[in-house]
């Protein structure tokens, strides 16, 4: 197990580098020159000049890239051209508040999505199973904005009792976290369902109940257990997309986070913060790859052994 | 209730909800099971005899049945009498797996993947037992050592992938009998094992039986299990008992029509004792009860060049492990493996799983490609041909799957997959196509108009005998059989294989039969090849095979066979035991292969040691 | 389900808790976008350049009505040709660090600014000045290298504010995240979306300010913005989409605030090409567009027909009346162009939802005048490469541009020389309709060669005349701003630029 890590470790870092080719071959390719976006509307050609030869846009595309490599393994990620901030200070500013949301509406939804899931399946056919099913149904096809905006008309505006937008507080959580958590919920019940059922067709299932399990043990111990092999690797590429940071979200609640980030930056193109920003995803990406793969074993035996 | 009954089981109907209203699969069934015996149901898929088995768990209800009428009274340990089919399906809870247990027929996947076997096992006894985790768990190793696994200590941590599927099976047993229950119904706890593995598990459970004073409900299609194992005997047929006796009664004079045809099916080890020849089945029409000719099978042409000549053939696939892909070890699936056909020549390739019986048919048809060895197939060498004459050749074998549904195209009619060879090969073109298909479908038994259908339209039976149709379409000068009728219920199995031995007479086409199945083999083949761990260690005529078996494997391979004849019960038996040994070695660690010795002209034999048996 | 009870729960204390801190006179203000930093020297947006104002002030700048006046400067003289500027200083004005505000202090951030070495954006406003002269404590003279009449505008555009030059010397280049003023809030805290700052106790304007702190939040969903000043956590949001006036009007807490703004939306011809060479072709169209349609369906009503070059918010402005609605003229006038059946052609414009609207709406129109016209919405990047880049008139695939502008200056000259001016085609400057005439180019030149408001007034009186009769332009409207607040709210403006101003901020 412990040499499978490091296997897996090692086999990051090329992967890594391949990805910084690509973002900055990508990057560079778009349209538009950043040093007019830098400059500003009404800049003139000579300010566009100054800035360009100040952010070295001016210099070979190599000798960019080489630069760039050279300063991410010192932990240098450029400075942003629309802040002139260092990247690593704006995208620490902005993981965290993107993190602990992500965190807090993956664990509920999971949980709530599980339980919903594991309810209709049980209860396949019947009214606890439509109406669970269409409550996914609903969370799935509910639009963020709108639902959103819906939460805070009622709840900030009218109950007032939580704030509207913005980062802060436990308070501050709990809209932005229902908004992008039901989606997720929505997807683990129905996934949670069909894997659920699946499982409850194998024969172990029925060898369960031969030897006398109570059923809350064959649902929850037996079926659980072998439903969640699946499951995982669905908790993990959710996470692993909403760790990106939801865009919808996080503009409608004025959340300081990584997607507004990424949206600022790519509309600006601000080249260090993109750049640093995908090679962030990708590595967020490959860790949950690897952990899911980690949690995987410990629940499929028959990964383990090989 | 009978008073020296266990279980009395009264007028019990079964339905099942659709969407077009309920279908009742079992109608009307009543038996008793007394202490101590062994009651075997016995019918062909969709007779009912698994949802009785589950009606009687109440298990029936979490796969969607309902007991619609009867009573199902059992006389628990204490002496009081209860009956099954009152209350819910829950209140029976309880009783699962301590009062009456149960083993089911895939011992592959009745065994939770996620959990050791000593947690498994445990568990049975912690639910039903007033007993602490470790000595549950003393417990699981006791039974562990009574279903006879070697290293049982070892096994506790193990989780099921780890072990074999006579492991698992014994695993199984063990957990139901953890309980010490007064019932115990088995559902074909033996069908998906290989014969030896089967001889053993029948033997065991029967020992454990008198050991433990339980009765058993055996559930099974096959009459040599039953003549090995059943006291008495109930058959069923589309729902109903049709006939009920003592185990002689049923074998020696069965009354009803299904039981005689079924009976006229099973094909009995040892039965063709004397003939040179391979014979018909002699089917007996359920509904009326007559019995077909037994007409002898001589279409071999001898004296002609040999159709297919395989020569040292061997197919090893290496297995790669670590960082850098090393070959750690090779499965010799095949080892120098020689033989020839000829032409309307039935040759079987018999031997249990992992023997190399499929990956020779396989290496054949081209879809895996040879290590070393030659294959000439009309005289000629076929790695020499262009790929052009390759495309002929494939024209030429045609292959038939075990599992027809796997190799046709639902999405297709039947009509269309049969025309695509004859297509494909230009061997027909326009209407002729059309009146290829349809000529084809009368041959196999079947009408011109199930052309137009779906394969889902069909029966087991139908859908194997449409792939034969398909088979035959590009007029092969062979066919390879791999385990085509192994899937299929006895009498359907009956009916293929005669349908087989027809179409060999009228078309003369030779046959490659892979099976496993020792008395099927019997009755088709001219010729009988015994493999074991990749290699052939007998071959000859079946006379030579059946009649004076010359290997120790071979010898062991029929001993092990279910004999459905409960006269020939208490013969004396070489029981193998331990596993089917695997093909699979260290690099370097290759097998000792040598010619095999001629024990007649037709007959040879290996006398060197191939793995142990 | 539990876990989720309680999370309600205890949010709702946490918020109990943080209630009565914002019952203090903090005033919240809910904006648009993210802060790009808050070195005026170095920002080019219209908020960044707000919220330095907040800390920094310049020796001039503009009132509500974005009327110039002093704020560090007194007065000041300027010789007659706009080429020597003499500005007497505020004294007794400190640093938000003690550090005394003196021509020194001035000097130096003028240097800072003009030196090409420090690449700062907004070097263009004070580089034509040759030197910068310490009369004495209270006293600068700028010395240009040619005339620019147009110089106390530039002194007051809010890119030649004044750091405190102790700052300047500590922080270097991070002043931008550390600014020190001598303005009427203190710097306190600038993290991600968030600008906190606090009254300056020892602001030099007597009883000002009036507020505690200041916060500006980037929100930047419109409704999710308006929620937050019905909830109560802000007391002014800007802007307001025209789509949710109804909304916050039904709101008795709320005034929402409408007003003329400087930005002025038109489509530019390129005049450099055909058919639009052709000036009876140009009128036409302009004959063709209803602009009261224009401002009703794209704009909600919000805004008010253009009726010359500059908006009326600007100085200088004349009126040159409008361009009525006629399309029976427009297919004359197209007809005896050449084009009786009309023409093909194409616009561009940015990818906004307003933005691809407006055009839809302009083709609808001019399908009336049998002009087919084929919308394509750039995206930022690629419009800056297609319309901003093309180094040569004719290389340029531009037929038809919609745009807006808003002269960050204020002054009439911002208007006229990047947008019309026969030397400011791409990539130099936006004059994207390559519209050059000599009449209003001389108009232009003259406007920024004096100081003389008279003169000035002339020069560009005979510029608009010019560029309006001329018609580069398709002349579409002049927005109008809206922004809402609490009514407890006083002092607050929303200027033309789309600016704001918190000075004189009140709540109650």
């Amino acid at each position: 197990m412990f040499r499978y890590l490091i296997h897996r470790l090692l086999g990051i870092l090329p992967v890594l580098l391949l990805i910084s080719v690509l973002v900055f071959a990508f990057v560079h390719l778009l349209p538009g020159d950043p040093a007019r976006l830098v400059a500003g509307q009404d800049a003139t050609d000579r300010d566009i000049a100054a800035v360009r030869a100040a952010l070295g846009l001016d210099r070979p595309l190599w000798e960019q890239y080489v630069t760039y490599v050279w300063n991410i393994l010192h932990g240098d990620f450029g400075i942003s051209l629309k802040t002139r901030r260092a990247v690593s200070e704006e995208i620490g500013e902005r993981f965290f508040p993107t993190l602990w949301l992500t965190l807090i509406s993956m664990v509920w939804a999971t949980l709530f999505g599980l339980v919903i899931g594991v309810l209709s399946a049980v209860k396949r056919g019947r009214w606890q199973d439509h109406g669970g099913m269409l409550v996914a149904v609903s969370g799935i096809s509910l639009p963020s904005f709108w639902l959103g905006l819906l939460l805070i008309d009622w709840f900030s505006v009218r109950l007032g009792w939580f704030p509207t937008s913005g980062y802060g507080t436990l308070a501050h959580f709990v809209l932005p976290s229902i908004t992008l958590g039901v989606g997720v919920a929505a997807v683990m019940a129905r996934f949670t369902r069909s894997s659920f059922i699946e499982i409850a067709r194998e024969d172990y299932i029925r060898t369960a109940r031969a030897k006398g399990a109570f059923e809350h043990l064959v649902v929850w111990k037996h079926v659980l257990r072998n439903a969640l092999i699946p499951i995982i690797t669905m908790v993990g590429l959710q996470f692993g997309f909403l760790l990106g940071g939801s865009i919808v979200v996080e503009t409608v609640f004025a959340w300081p986070g990584l997607g507004r980030l990424l949206v600022d930056s790519v509309s600006y193109r601000d080249y260090p913060v993109i750049q640093a920003e995908i090679l962030l995803f990708s590595l967020e990406f490959i860790l949950i790859n690897l952990i899911v793969d980690v949690l995987y074993a410990l629940v499929n035996p028959e990964i383990r052994y090989r | 209730m009978a008073s020296e009954a266990l279980l009395s089981v009264r007028d019990l109907a079964v339905e099942f909800p659709t969407e077009r209203g309920a279908v009742t699969v079992v109608d009307g069934v009543s038996f008793d099971i007394r202490p101590r015996e062994t009651l075997a149901v016995v019918g062909e898929s969709g007779s009912g005899k698994s949802v009785t088995a589950l009606s009687i768990m109440r298990l029936l209800e979490y796969g969607g049945g309902r007991i619609a009428r009867g009573n199902m009274l059992y006389r628990t340990r204490d002496g009081s009498v209860r009956d099954l089919v009152k209350g819910l399906p829950s209140d029976l809870r309880p009783m699962r797996g301590d009062e009456i247990a149960m083993i089911f027929q895939e011992p592959m996947t009745s065994l939770n993947p996620v959990f050791t076997i000593g947690d498994q096992i445990s568990e049975a006894i912690l639910l039903h037992q007033d007993m602490d985790r470790a000595a549950a768990r003393a417990e699981t190793l006791r039974l562990l050592e009574k279903v006879r696994i070697p290293e049982a200590k070892r096994l506790l941590d193990v989780h099921p992938h780890q072990l074999s599927g006579g492991m698992r099976q014994r695993v199984m047993i063990a957990m139901a009998l953890s309980c010490r229950p007064g019932l115990l119904i088995a559902d074909e706890p033996t069908t998906a094992l290989d014969v030896t593995i089967q001889a053993q598990i029948l033997r065991l459970m029967q020992q454990l039986q008198e050991e433990m004073g339980m009765a058993m409900m055996f559930i099974t299609h096959d009459m040599g299990v039953v003549a090995e194992i059943a006291d008495r005997v109930v058959v069923m047929y589309k729902g109903r008992k049709v006939e009920e006796g003592t185990t002689e009664e049923i074998f020696t004079s069965p009354q009803h029509p299904y039981t005689k045809s079924l009976l006229s099916a099973v094909p009995r080890l040892g039965a063709m004792k004397g003939c040179s020849l391979p014979a018909r089945f002699p089917l007996v029409d359920p509904s009326k009860g007559s019995a077909a000719s037994e007409a002898p099978q001589n279409t071999v042409k001898s004296a002609a060049e040999p159709l297919l000549s395989v020569r040292d053939l061997a197919t090893r696939f290496d297995i790669h492990k670590g960082i850098f892909s090393r070959v750690v070890a090779r499965v010799h699936a095949v080892e120098q493996v020689s033989f020839d056909i000829m032409p309307g020549e039935t040759l079987s390739l018999v031997g249990e799983s992992g023997c190399g019986k499929s990956t020779t048919g396989r290496t054949l048809m081209q879809l895996i490609e040879p290590t070393s060895g030659t294959i000439w197939f009309e005289g000629r060498d076929i790695a020499a041909l262009s790929a052009a004459e390759r495309r002929g050749l494939r024209r030429k074998i045609q292959y038939i799957f075990q599992d027809p549904y796997a190799s046709l195209n639902p999405r297709l009619t039947v009509g269309f997959s049969i025309a695509e060879p004859i297509v494909t090969h230009g061997l027909a073109s326009g209407s002729a196509v059309r009146e290829r298909v349809a000529e084809l479908l009368s041959l196999v038994g079947l009408l011109p108009e199930h052309a137009e259908r779906y394969p889902h339209e069909f029966s087991g039976g139908q859908r194997q005998r449409i792939s034969i149709a398909r088979a035959l379409a590009s007029d092969p000068r062979l066919v390879i059989a791999d385990e085509s009728v192994a899937a299929l219920d006895v009498s359907i199995r009956a009916q293929v294989i005669n349908l087989l031995m027809d179409l060999q007479e009228r078309l003369g086409v030779a046959f490659l039969f892979i099976s496993h199945d020792m008395a099927v083999v019997e009755r088709i083949s001219h010729r009988v090849a015994v493999m074991y761990l990749g290699q052939i260690v007998e071959i000859g005529s079946r006379q030579d095979i059946f009649e004076n078996p010359q290997h120790p494997y071979t010898r062991r391979l029929l001993s092990a066979v279910p004999i459905a004849d409960p006269r020939l019960r208490s013969r004396d038996r070489e029981l193998i035991t331990g596993e089917v040994p695997s093909p699979t070695r260290r690099v370097g660690d290759e097998p000792i292969v040598e010619k095999l010795a001629a024990v007649s002209p037709t007959h040879f034999v290996a006398k060197h040691t191939v793995g142990a048996y | 389900m539990f876990n989720f009870r309680r999370l309600v729960v205890v949010g709702a204390l946490l918020l109990s808790v943080s209630t009565p801190a914002l019952a203090a006179k903090d005033l919240v203000v809910g904006v648009p976008d993210n802060l790009t930093g808050l070195d005026p020297h170095n920002v080019n947006d219209t908020l960044s350049q707000s919220a330095s104002r907040l800390i920094l002030q310049g020796l001039f700048g503009f009132d509500k009505d974005m009327k110039l006046v002093p704020v560090l400067a007194e007065s000041y003289e300027a010789n007659a040709d706009a080429t020597e500027f003499t500005i007497h200083l505020r004294k007794n004005v400190k640093f938000h660090d003690g550090t005394p505000f003196n021509a020194q202090a001035v000097k130096i951030n003028f240097e800072r600014l003009a030196n090409p070495e420090n690449r700062l954006s907004r070097a263009s406003l004070v580089n034509m000045v040759n030197q910068f002269t310490v009369v004495d404590d209270s006293t600068i003279k700028l010395t240009l290298k040619e005339p620019f009449g147009a110089m106390i505008n530039n002194l007051a555009h809010p890119g030649a504010m004044i750091h405190s030059p102790t700052a300047l010397e500590k922080y270097g280049k991070e002043v931008n995240r550390n600014p020190v003023g001598t303005g009427p809030y203190k710097f306190v805290s600038w993290q991600a979306d968030t600008l906190k700052v606090a009254k300056n106790e020892n602001y030099w304007k007597q009883g000002l300010p009036k507020v505690d702190s200041v916060t500006l939040r980037s929100v930047p969903e419109n409704g999710s913005r308006l929620a937050m000043l019905q909830a109560g956590e802000a007391q002014f949001i800007y802007p307001l989409p025209p789509e949710m006036v109804s909304v916050a009007e039904k709101s008795p807490k709320l005034d929402i605030i409408s007003k003329p703004s400087i930005v002025t939306w038109y489509v530019a011809m390129n005049n450099l090409k055909k058919p639009f060479n052709d000036l009876r072709v140009r009128q036409a169209l302009n004959y063709a567009v209803d602009k009261r349609a224009y401002a009703k369906i794209v704009y909600n009503g919000n805004m008010d027909p253009m009726d010359s070059v500059v908006p009326p918010g600007l100085p200088f402005y004349v009126k040159q009346g409008e361009w009525p609605y006629d399309v029976a003229k427009a297919k004359e006038l197209l007809k005896e162009a050449g084009y009786p059946d009309g023409f093909e052609t194409e616009i561009f414009a940015g990818n906004s939802t307003t933005s691809i609207r407006a055009m839809q709406f302009l083709q609808q129109q001019l399908a009336q005048v049998n002009v087919k016209v084929k919308v394509t919405p750039l995206e930022a990047g690629v419009a800056a490469q297609k319309i901003w880049g093309v180094s040569k008139p004719e290389d340029t695939t531009v037929q038809l541009y919609y745009g807006g502008w808003s002269a960050s200056t204020g002054d009439t000259d911002w208007q006229l020389r990047p947008l019309l001016f026969g030397e400011s085609f791409p990539p130099k400057m936006f004059n994207v309709a390559y519209f050059s005439n000599p009449d209003a180019d001389a108009g232009i030149k003259a406007g920024i060669a004096t100081a003389d408001s008279g003169k000035r007034a002339e020069a560009y009186k005979k510029a608009q005349e010019a560029a309006w009769k001329n018609a580069p332009w398709i002349y579409l409207g002049v927005e109008r701003l809206l922004a809402a607040k609490s009514k407890s709210l006083a002092g607050a403006y929303y200027l033309p630029d789309r600016g704001i101003l918190l000075e004189e901020a009140e709540l109650n």
